[in-house]
């Protein structure tokens, strides 16, 4: 009886202790839930910079993103990249008018189109919002600096190459990324006067892409059609190239077919590795990031920068494939 | 000693302190449950109020700046400080590690808002038409980005909510098997502390009732009770065993008194049997002496005189204790009568401590031993022998010692005397046996009342051989006047 009691207490005790245990450990798991919850410390930086891109999700505007978030890393600088999901020059003024409103340290942005970016910037300028126009300028407006390629001498080396590349008579179509963009004008105004000497090259026709693939696809079978002697396309931005070579081969005549285009996104590599396109207009993106947020630190750090910064840009063929050699050769040097 | 009060308060204390912690925790942990969804909660609110009083506030400075109506400016102005307030509770409440950037634009975007309008408002009264309505359309432009950054903050809080939500329903889960853990580990608690106390208390109350039954029922003889409490109980449990111990010796003593009494009924009846009309036959043997002495027979009158005086002795009262003195001349009459007998074939010889005569011994205790040492010891021997009565003091006793060189016991009569006189009974039957005694008293019955009148066990010793006779030897306390 008394051996039973005694089990009984023990069994009791150890039943007690078994679950005091166990709810207070649940009680800490209940506690570590809502801890979690309420963590993370918001990050100091000393800048808060906007990088407004002509269209978010472009592998050409990644390149720059990139960039500009390596260098804001470096410099402690909060680095939004905002613009249009697609191009869209309201939705692209919109953006900077909202940075404005939000009182960024400062802005970094494509210029696109001189007439309408430049009452904008020159708004922002006057709030003492200090602007950077990247890739593309807008050299009417107060824009602190520029940084990107020279987009006229950009298009003037895409027709050397188009020179160099063909012979006898070319009938070449340009699909441009927009009329109303001012480095796609200056690039197509780069091209056009490089081959205005030769007689043997004629410009067949210009269309407008609006920097969609699907577009560019549509112009090039657009102009293959009203123009079945087309043997040469420059694409002047960085998906058309991909959209003409796309049309061409669908229509089955690639081997006949000279195609230069913009930039050296993955799929117009691929194309290259292909044959399709013959060559391509390099620029540095990445390098664009990087310079216009160190730029945009020394502005605001209250020292002067130089108004006009070019990038390297030069035309790349087949055989300078892979890219990463390219970059690797051109860096090495400095 | 810890009280049956202290220990049962100590309990409830320890009870109530216990589960109102319990209660208390489980009570805090859900109101901060409570509290953070309240919170996550007031955060819609706040985004949507500001994103309200933002319309608001266009309208009306436009109504004020259409209208000219000093009441809209006032509104204005009240709108103004709300949104103020109100913006300056967005960093406390609002702003975590997720939204912290579009937070801190739309601070800003609603710091110019309320600069913008501010301005323009003030530029309308100070009829600065150009400066007014640029400020109005930048205000007016900011008022719209505001509205579409609350859309996307609610929007980054709905998408954060269904994280929350996750990990407060995880919360919850806890919540309750916490809960439900710390309940019964108090409970088990409750239960082992309220079963020991209780145990504690009824268990020495089980066993002394148990125990009170048994004697009740007159079984006296049992084990103490084991304490097993500090408590009052202890002291009940003590003094109920002291209480027992003392029945039992109480009852023992009566026990013995009342056998005492049936001794003597005994001998009394014995005697009633015995004496046919002991007065008729006493007043007879007088009767006798004084015509043996008219006729010139003094040796007959002596030896009558003696038997008169022994049967006077033994008709008195036996439950009246006498002394020593009275024994010993009653001793002596039964010698005389004896020597009258037997002659020279027998002498007795005496030595007496005078000093103690007077101490008090149950009647009839001497003379049944000298009559035993005649009948067993010399009678039957032929050549004769001696009994020698012989009285004295040692350390404060008093020893009666009866000697005999008569035919001595055998070891198994003596070993049946002694076992006697260690306390185990004789069979009756054998009691009856040793018959053949003037007074019908046999010596058994004189240890008994011995052994009783004195409570001592130890009042007897015999030493006999064989042939060589036997020694008696009585141990009596002696009393204040002899010692």
């Amino acid at each position: 009886m008394i051996r039973l009691t005694r089990v009984f207490y023990v069994i009791g005790f150890i039943l007690f202790v078994g679950l005091f245990t166990a709810a207070v450990v649940y009680a800490f798991k209940m506690n570590e839930v809502s801890k979690k919850n309420n963590s993370g410390i918001i990050p100091s930086y000393k800048y808060h910079f906007v990088l407004v891109p002509e269209e978010m999700d472009n592998d050409y505007w990644r390149l720059v993103e990139k960039g500009a978030k390596d260098a804001a890393k470096k410099h402690h600088v909060l680095l939004e990249y905002k613009g249009p999901k697609q191009s869209n020059i309201d939705e692209h003024l919109k953006e900077l008018k909202i940075a404005g409103a939000s009182r960024v340290d400062g802005i970094l942005t494509q210029g696109y189109n001189d007439q309408q970016f430049s009452p904008v910037i020159d708004s922002l300028e006057n709030k003492g919002i200090p602007v950077i126009t990247v890739d593309t300028d807008a050299p009417s407006s107060n824009r602190r600096a520029y940084i990107g390629s020279d987009n006229y001498y950009s298009g003037f080396i895409a027709g050397k190459a188009l020179l160099e590349d063909t012979k006898g008579k070319v009938n070449v179509a340009i699909i441009t990324g927009s009329f109303q963009a001012s480095h796609q004008q200056l690039r197509v105004q780069g091209f056009k006067d490089a081959i205005r000497r030769e007689k043997r090259v004629k410009i067949i026709a210009i269309e407008e892409s609006k920097i969609t693939r699907i577009r560019a696809a549509e112009k090039a079978n657009k102009i293959l059609t009203e123009h079945p002697e087309t043997n040469a396309f420059f694409g002047t931005s960085a998906l058309d190239g991909i959209g003409i070579a796309q049309t061409v081969v669908h229509l089955n005549r690639q081997n006949s077919m000279y195609i230069i285009a913009f930039d050296t996104i993955e799929d117009t590599i691929n194309d290259m590795k292909k044959g399709i396109i013959n060559a391509t207009v390099m620029q540095e993106p990445y390098e664009m990031g990087y310079h216009s947020v160190e730029m945009m630190v020394t502005i605001e750090e209250g020292k002067r920068v130089p108004e006009i910064n070019y990038t390297d840009t030069r035309v790349i063929h087949r055989s300078d494939l892979p890219i990463a050699t390219i970059e690797q050769q051109k860096r090495s040097p400095s | 000693m810890i009280r049956i009060r202290t220990k049962l308060i100590l309990y409830f204390i320890i009870l109530v302190v216990l589960v109102n912690a319990v209660a208390f925790y489980l009570y805090s942990s859900s109101e901060q449950i409570m509290r953070e969804y309240d919170r996550s909660f007031q955060r819609f609110l706040l985004l949507n109020e500001i994103s309200q009083q933002t319309n608001t506030l266009v309208e009306k400075m436009n109504a004020y700046i259409v209208e000219k109506d000093p009441a809209y400016l006032h509104e204005f102005n009240a709108t103004n400080k709300k949104l103020r307030a109100n913006k300056k509770r967005l960093d406390s409440e609002v702003e975590d590690k997720s939204n912290y950037v579009d937070l801190t634009n739309y601070e800003n975007m609603l710091e110019s808002f309320l600069d913008d309008s501010y301005i323009a408002v003030s530029a309308f009264q100070n009829n600065d038409i150009n400066q007014y309505s640029s400020y109005f359309n930048e205000a007016t432009d900011t008022s719209s980005y505001i509205l579409e950054t609350t859309m996307s903050l609610i929007n980054q809080e709905l998408t954060s909510y269904q994280h929350f939500y996750n990990q407060l329903s995880k919360r919850n889960y806890y919540y309750r098997l916490t809960a439900v853990l710390f309940l019964s580990a108090v409970f088990i608690l409750c239960t082992i502390l309220a079963i020991r106390i209780s145990g504690g208390i009824t268990n020495p109350i089980k066993r002394l009732s148990l125990a009170a039954k048994e004697i009740s029922a007159g079984h006296l003889s049992g084990e103490d009770i084991k304490v097993t409490s500090k408590d009052e109980l202890k002291l009940l449990t003590e003094t109920f065993n002291q209480m027992r111990k003392n029945i039992i010796e109480l009852v023992n003593e009566i026990k013995d008194k009342s056998e005492l009494d049936k001794l003597l009924k005994e001998l009394e009846l014995k005697n009633l049997q015995n004496q046919i009309n002991p007065h008729f036959l006493f007043n007879t043997l007088n009767n006798i002496a004084k015509m043996a002495y008219l006729e010139g027979a003094p040796e007959t009158t002596r030896l009558i005189e003696s038997v008169s005086s022994l049967l006077r002795y033994n008709l008195e009262n036996i439950d009246k204790p006498s002394t020593l003195k009275d024994e010993i001349n009653v001793v002596k009459d039964y010698f005389y009568i004896q020597q009258t007998r037997f002659g020279d074939r027998i002498s007795f010889y005496t030595y007496i401590d005078e000093s103690c005569m007077q101490v008090p011994i149950p009647r009839l205790t001497l003379q049944p031993i000298i009559e035993n040492a005649f009948i067993h010891g010399v009678e039957s021997k032929e050549e004769g022998g001696s009994i020698t009565l012989s009285i004295f003091k040692k350390a404060e006793q008093i020893f009666i010692e009866v000697v005999d060189d008569g035919l001595g016991m055998g070891p198994e009569t003596k070993t049946r005397l002694l076992n006697y006189v260690n306390g185990e009974d004789l069979h009756k039957n054998e009691q009856h046996k040793r018959s053949g005694h003037s007074t019908g008293i046999g010596v058994i019955n004189v240890i008994k009342r011995l052994q009783l009148f004195y409570q001592e066990k130890d009042v007897v010793e015999i030493e006999s051989e064989l042939g060589r006779g036997t020694t008696f030897r009585l141990k009596i306390k002696g009393d204040r006047s002899c010692v």
